[in-house]
């Protein structure tokens, strides 16, 4: 009888370490997918930004033109900050994406700004971008094309 | 009396070494069950997530058609539905699915197949508004009763790769292995009450039919029991016209008005805010006209700079000007349309097509700022 409880006891101890190794490996194996899922949210973030109607150059009959913002509309997307709660956030969700000049000023604007409280992780992605001032290119003489990045950071 | 006491407590061991084993057994046979039912519901998730972000790079990819292999998935079935302005898609039969407030989505309610379709087109209203997504499959037959006009003809070049066939008349249906059929029906030939051809009889509640009207409505039929053609909904068209009018090819994608309603729903809604984006710009570019019609040194330039500024300005001599009013009233007018789609009355949309048209015309035409530097748009 005292061996047959022992025999079961040991038994039962193996089990539970066999539980507690294949718990330890799930537990590596989701931090794995939560890195993926925040480099995939990242990505998805970037794409609509970067073809956001209220950024991208057109070019007359509404074509649009690819990897090039319009200066007159990043002036005024403060639109799209005022309106966080009630709509962007359902799209770009806790993020930070800024547009910054780099050739021939360094002007930047903040067109997106959700914190997350207590964020473990930031995956910032860079575009280059080209940014088009149609307002400026008589004026200066220069042609109205800019060179910049947009950066697009997402918390975790 | 030892003896039999033995033979009694052997007797006994085996039942508790047997009782024991099975609990066990069952044990280990429980966890098995639950890690594949959690498995399964992980796959399922992962699935979505997957064809999430296909359809979020595909919508972006516009006027391009992406062919996605599915064949690891035939036996699942992918449903899509909107209600309320929110679109929702998923496996049926699990709970893994993805609602989505944002992006107007456009396909049969549900797709089962090998490969599956996607393409996007950019809704102008005048300026873009939003990608539409269409997403259909090998197996969703499309045939295009051709009335010989010149939307026939735009649609067959534009949907080359979709599974799209032109007919004549309604007698030229062979569905063969198409899971769907939906017929476009541009010929106004089917009404509600006329028969359902032998052909598609045997496809259920997988027939439908989107008749274009003259005066810019879809028109959905469903099959019914008594295998007749029965009305399911209507919806006015808005837009623009023009070549690849995305809306006149979400009203043909969509399952069925419903789905069509909800999520042009959702393109009124981001039209509210892009609209206050280029309300705006209108009015930087006012003033810069306002600028350079005094300062650009060439006599030529400055010329040009008036006409431009008197045709944004109109004949008010101070604010609100021409542009100003029109781009209030547009701005209303969305407002008007989106809360009319909210409420279920599509057909109070009409002014909003007429003010768009309106920026349409003085942005692009000759009498508007056609060869002016700047333009809104």
């Amino acid at each position: 009888m005292t061996e047959t409880i022992a025999i079961m006891f040991i038994f039962f101890v193996l089990v539970l370490f066999g539980l507690l190794f294949f718990f330890q490996f799930q537990k590596a194996s989701l931090k794995e997918e939560k890195q993926e899922l925040l480099a995939s949210r990242a990505m998805d973030t970037t794409l609509k930004a970067l073809f956001m109607p209220e950024l991208q150059c057109t070019n007359g009959l509404a074509e649009q033109e690819i990897n090039c913002f319009e200066v007159a509309k990043l002036n005024n997307a403060e639109v799209i900050q005022d309106s966080i709660d009630e709509y962007y956030f359902d799209m770009l969700s806790f993020a930070r994406i800024t547009i910054q000049e780099i050739y021939p000023d360094e002007e930047s604007w903040e067109i997106y700004d959700k914190p997350k409280d207590e964020y473990t992780q930031i995956e910032p992605t860079y575009f280059v971008v080209a940014l088009r001032d149609d307002l400026s290119g008589k004026k200066s003489g220069f042609e109205p094309y800019k060179y910049g990045y947009m950066k697009v950071e997402v918390y975790s | 009396m030892k003896t039999k006491k033995a033979q009694i407590q052997l007797g006994f061991n085996w039942i508790y070494i047997l009782i024991a084993g099975a609990v066990i057994l069952l044990f280990f046979v429980g966890i098995v069950a639950k890690q594949k039912t959690s498995s399964e519901e992980k796959l399922s998730y992962d699935i979505v997530g997957v064809m999430d972000s296909i359809f979020t790079g595909a919508s972006v990819a516009e006027k391009t058609k992406n062919f996605i292999d599915t064949s690891g998935l035939v036996d699942v079935e992918f449903y899509f539905s909107c209600k309320e302005g929110l679109g929702e898609f998923g496996i049926s039969g699990q709970s893994a699915a993805i609602q989505n407030a944002i992006d107007p989505l456009f396909s049969p309610s549900t797709i089962q197949t090998a490969e599956v379709i996607t393409w996007s087109l950019p809704y102008h209203l005048p300026f873009k508004v939003v990608d539409f997504l269409f997403v259909t499959s090998k197996n969703t037959k499309y045939y295009l009763i051709d009335d010989g006009g010149p939307f026939a003809f735009e649609f067959l070049n534009a949907t080359d790769g979709i599974n799209v066939e032109s007919v004549n008349g309604i007698g030229d249906f062979k569905p063969g292995n198409n899971r769907e059929v939906r017929i476009i029906d541009l010929k106004n030939i089917i009404s509600a009450g006329t028969s359902v051809p032998d052909s598609l009889k045997g496809l259920g509640d997988k027939v439908s039919v989107a008749q274009l009207t003259s005066d810019g409505s879809v028109i959905y039929y469903k099959k019914d029991s008594d295998d007749k053609w029965r009305e399911q909904g209507s919806a006015p068209i808005i837009s623009v016209d023009g070549e690849r009018d995305a809306a006149k090819y979400a009203a043909l994608f969509a399952a069925d008005s419903e789905q069509y309603l909800c999520n042009m729903r959702k393109a009124m809604k981001r039209l509210t805010y892009v609209s206050e984006v280029y309300s705006g710009k209108v009015e930087d570019i006012l003033a810069y006209y306002q600028e350079n019609v005094v300062s650009v040194p060439d006599e030529i330039d400055r010329t040009v700079m008036a006409n431009c500024l008197a045709k944004l300005e109109g004949s008010a001599t101070s604010s609100p000007y021409y542009i100003d009013r029109a781009f209030n009233t547009y701005k209303q007018n969305v407002e008007f349309c989106r809360l009319a789609l909210s409420e279920g009355e599509p057909s109070q949309c009409s002014n909003l097509e007429e003010e768009a048209k309106k920026l349409f015309d003085l942005n692009n035409k000759e009498s508007g700022l056609q060869g002016c530097p700047v333009r809104f748009y």
